[in-house]
């Protein structure tokens, strides 16, 4: 009895050795999304911290799905107005990014600036954006990324009412920050 | 007589103004509900909550999505990632939890938590990604489960 448990345990050891080899795909279910707003009659700024991202380091992939009534505004009217009148976020629960980062170099020896070409969807309309990222390998499991972009509005087609213009920039300064594990499935 | 009742309407009209005022002023400078008072709509275990979801995302959110609702589950992990005390819930699978994003104030409360034991959790359901959300999390009560099976 006990030299079949010596014997399953040792096999066990083997097979978690050979599957050492680095993972492929990473995994964020807590990336960090901010936004800014600075118009001449107040400035805006929200936090969405529950960003979903998963990074193929085999085909330099990634892509990030989030909910946007998960912003958390300093006042919950903005967050109120932001999701009723201009994400309509009934109707558009999420905004997804997918994209390729070129000419990533893995394993990474230290920080790399590296541009992700891709596709924004908010509001279920599309556009190509390319967003400058810095990423670290910061151990052996963890890669971050971060940057910032900026959008505008216009290409979303959100509409803010002219009486309302002063409080709202026609582009947001979008800045985000994801610290990828292993992906284990 | 005459000018008494023009300064007793000049009166009414000021009070009525700066109440208005007052009133708008509160509106805006809301701040969120505290969940503490916010009344629970809905009461579900974690695996049940996630079963929903994962069946019938659309079905989901229209029961659950922006409601108050209490989430019984068991602990995964707790994250402290971008200055937010979370706690994670376990779900059917490693592949899905539930992310409690907590409320202010709730460190003291969860900080002991330990992986295993069995909570009850109140906050706002935001919908799904791979994982269930939950924004303005409160504990209301731990359980610690005897594994006496194991």
């Amino acid at each position: 009895m006990n030299k079949i448990l010596v014997f399953l345990l040792l096999f066990l050891g083997l097979c978690s050795f050979e599957a050492a080899e680095p993972p492929e795909q990473y995994i964020t279910r807590q990336g960090q999304i901010s936004f800014f707003s600075y118009a001449s009659a107040e400035n805006i700024d929200a936090q969405n911290n529950q960003v979903l991202s998963i990074l193929d380091v085999s085909t330099n992939q990634i892509a990030v799905s989030m909910l946007m009534n998960g912003f958390r505004f300093k006042k919950s009217l903005m967050h109120m107005h932001f999701n009723e009148s201009y994400m309509e976020s009934d109707l558009y629960p999420k905004a997804t990014f997918e994209g390729r980062i070129s000419d990533l170099d893995i394993p990474l020896a230290s920080e790399q600036t590296r541009l992700i070409k891709g596709v924004l969807t908010i509001r279920d309309i599309k556009k190509e954006v390319d967003i400058k990222t810095v990423i670290t390998h910061v151990d052996t499991d963890t890669y971050v990324l971060e940057g910032n972009f900026e959008v505008s509005i216009k290409d979303f087609d959100i509409k803010v009412p002219p009486v309302l213009e002063p409080n709202i920039a026609k582009t947001i300064a979008i800045k985000f920050r994801f610290e990828y594990q292993p992906y284990e499935k | 007589m005459n000018r008494r009742s023009t300064y007793i309407g000049i009166l009414i009209v000021l009070l009525i103004l700066s109440g208005g005022i007052g009133y708008a002023y509160r509106i805006w400078n809301q701040d969120y509900p505290d969940i503490v008072k916010e009344k629970t709509k809905l009461s579900i275990d974690a695996q049940t909550l996630l079963e929903v979801y994962t069946r019938d995302e659309t079905m989901a959110n229209e029961r659950y999505r922006e409601k108050v609702i209490e989430v019984v589950g068991q602990v995964r992990e707790l994250t402290f990632l971008n200055n937010r005390n979370t706690i994670v819930l376990e779900g059917i699978s490693t592949d899905n939890s539930i992310l409690c994003d907590m409320q202010e104030g709730q460190y003291e409360s969860i900080k002991k938590l330990l992986p295993g034991e069995q909570v009850r959790i109140k906050g706002i359901c935001k919908g799904y990604l791979k994982d269930i959300i939950l924004l303005q999390c409160i504990l209301i009560k731990t359980q610690t489960q005897r594994n006496t099976n194991k």
